[in-house]
């Protein structure tokens, strides 16, 4: 573990020592802080998912520091340092989650400026926070840990607001337009260069990923029946690939989202919750300034779930989810790449106010989503299982 | 120990119970305030972050107790929550940087006391205590 993340996590792991009763925010001469740090284990019976998971990992923990101020009235800043690692991805490097100044001039209307998370589905803000919910892994149909770098965080800005709507209830939108760093060692960008060098030639090592420009917008109606809302938010992205081929050309090619929506509904009560989203999504690809269609992709990707979870006895919880996901619809269950179906089963123990540990067990038919570089043989059939401790204040 | 005597005290037991779960939460408002009546949905949508101004255009400043049976009451009569989901909601808002909680208090006494100070400020505590230097909100 490298000293910065060392210091984060000590920095954590001290304030929660210092209120581990659990309050709703610890203030610091008017800046409010808050935190978390977990680790877990994976292992799996067949296949690598992500990180080196058949000989089982702990290469699996995340830790974030927040701070918020509110300088003047309507505006906050705030800023999230985080830490992750899973695998090959992220390795515990400290970056900065999200950081950005929110001005809400109006119940119905406010902006940000500066790194901020994006809205795809319920939980794609909150996809590291897995005290938030009963799983430890969100569907990997809609929410891909492979794709965080460019799903996770644009900067940029944004609007958003809550309209009311008297006995309808009311509606929560949300606007991100930006851009994204991305991390070209990170392993799907890394496997991703290696094929396209494979194709054209030059050196995976002179060649680049860049999010040319993200935008996310996400409507929420809370409506009139408690416990019941409904969702739709949709992601489009351009991506550029840039390369140096071995004749010495310059070539970029172009992956664009025209649209990824997802359609959800959560509904919640007396400690039951039901969810069930379903997404759909266009990939094109082209070779820029080719006038040949030989180099050209579109694929219409699908991915749905549907999940279950039940709280009792105050400190536990219980629950259970189906997942499918296909990467080209019309190629459907021919090829294990293609697909994943994925049936989990989870529990969490809610150990002290702030505290949880949890344990998960996924049985998938298919594949789609591994990565080869970490997997030069797949099982269709294969088991994940993962626990993790998390404590955050 | 006499049946009778058992019986009474199985009574009391129960009967301070009941009483213990009708204590009802009561709605208390800064001094300064014009408001004398708000809806319960006006005060679901203060404690959820999503009415942050008074009809005034001044700014609303929630104080909310951080456990014990009126503050279960409150979440769940007026924001439609559970204490659980209720600090699930707000770790959400406060782990993507919408937003701060209303401001965290652990008595009814430093409830009272903030409100009394604070402009903007709502609070709520139970109806059996006799908040002084606030004003009580009526309910619709």
């Amino acid at each position: 573990m490298e000293k910065k993340q060392k210091i984060l996590f000590i920095i954590i792991i001290g304030l929660f020592m210092l209120d581990p009763s659990g309050v709703f925010a610890m203030e610091i001469e008017n800046v409010i802080v808050h935190g978390f740090v977990s680790q877990g284990y994976i292992k799996t019976s067949e296949n690598n998912f992500i990180a080196d998971s058949t000989d089982g990992t702990g290469e699996f923990n995340e830790a974030a520091i927040n701070f918020s101020i509110s300088p003047i009235e309507d505006l906050r800043v705030g800023l999230q340092v985080m830490s992750r690692d899973l695998g090959e991805s992220g390795n515990n490097n400290l970056y900065i989650d999200w950081v950005y100044a929110d001005y809400r001039w109006k119940d119905y209307m406010g902006g940000r400026v500066g790194l901020i998370k994006i809205p795809i589905g319920f939980y794609n803000q909150v996809r590291e926070m897995d005290f938030l919910r009963t799983s430890i892994f969100l569907p990997q149909g809609i929410y891909g840990e492979e794709y965080r770098s460019i799903r996770t965080a644009y900067h940029g800005a944004g609007l958003y607001g809550n309209v009311p709507m008297g006995v309808m209830g009311d509606i929560d939108y949300e606007t991100v337009l930006g851009i994204a760093e991305v991390d070209n060692t990170e392993p799907i960008f890394k496997s991703m260069l290696t094929v396209f060098s494979a194709l054209y030639g030059g050196n995976p090592a002179d060649q680049s990923v860049k999010l040319d420009y993200g935008f996310a917008s996400a409507i929420r109606w809370n409506t009139p029946i408690e416990g019941l809302r409904l969702g739709i938010s949709n992601l489009s992205v351009k991506v550029k690939i840039s390369s140096t081929t071995s004749t010495g050309a310059e070539l970029d090619y172009i992956i664009e989202y025209p649209y990824f929506y997802v359609a959800s509904v959560e509904y919640t009560w007396s400690g039951l919750k039901a969810v069930a989203e379903y997404s759909g999504k266009d990939v094109d690809g082209e070779l820029d300034g080719s006038t040949s269609a030989a180099y050209n992709i579109s694929i219409q990707s699908e991915a749905y779930y549907g999940q279950l979870s039940y709280r009792f006895l105050d400190r536990f919880e219980i629950g259970t989810s189906y997942s499918v996901a296909y990467l080209d619809k019309d190629v459907g269950d021919d090829d294990i790449d293609n697909y994943r179906k994925d049936t989990a089963l989870s529990f969490r123990w809610d150990v002290l106010f702030n505290m949880m540990i949890k344990a998960e067990t996924h049985f998938i038919e298919g594949t789609s989503g591994l990565l080869p570089q970490y997997n030069p043989e797949l099982e269709k059939d294969w088991v994940l299982n993962a626990v993790k401790c998390t404590i955050n204040f | 120990m006499e049946m009778r005597t058992i019986i009474i005290i199985i009574l009391s037991l129960w009967l301070s119970n009941a009483a213990l779960a009708k204590a009802e939460p009561i709605i208390i408002v800064n001094k300064n305030l014009s408001e004398s009546e708000l809806d319960s949905n006006t005060i679901k949508q203060i404690y959820l972050g999503k009415k942050t101004k008074w009809d005034s255009g001044s700014r609303i400043v929630p104080v909310a107790l951080t456990r014990g049976k009126i503050h279960e009451d409150f979440v769940k009569t007026y924001v439609k929550k559970d204490a659980n989901e209720y600090a699930t909601y707000w770790k959400l808002i406060i782990f993507t940087g919408q937003g701060v909680p209303p401001k965290p208090m652990d008595t009814e006494k430093e409830v009272v006391e903030f409100v009394a100070s604070q402009d903007g400020a709502i609070g709520y505590v139970d109806s059996t205590t006799q908040p002084e230097g606030v004003k009580i909100i009526k309910t619709k």
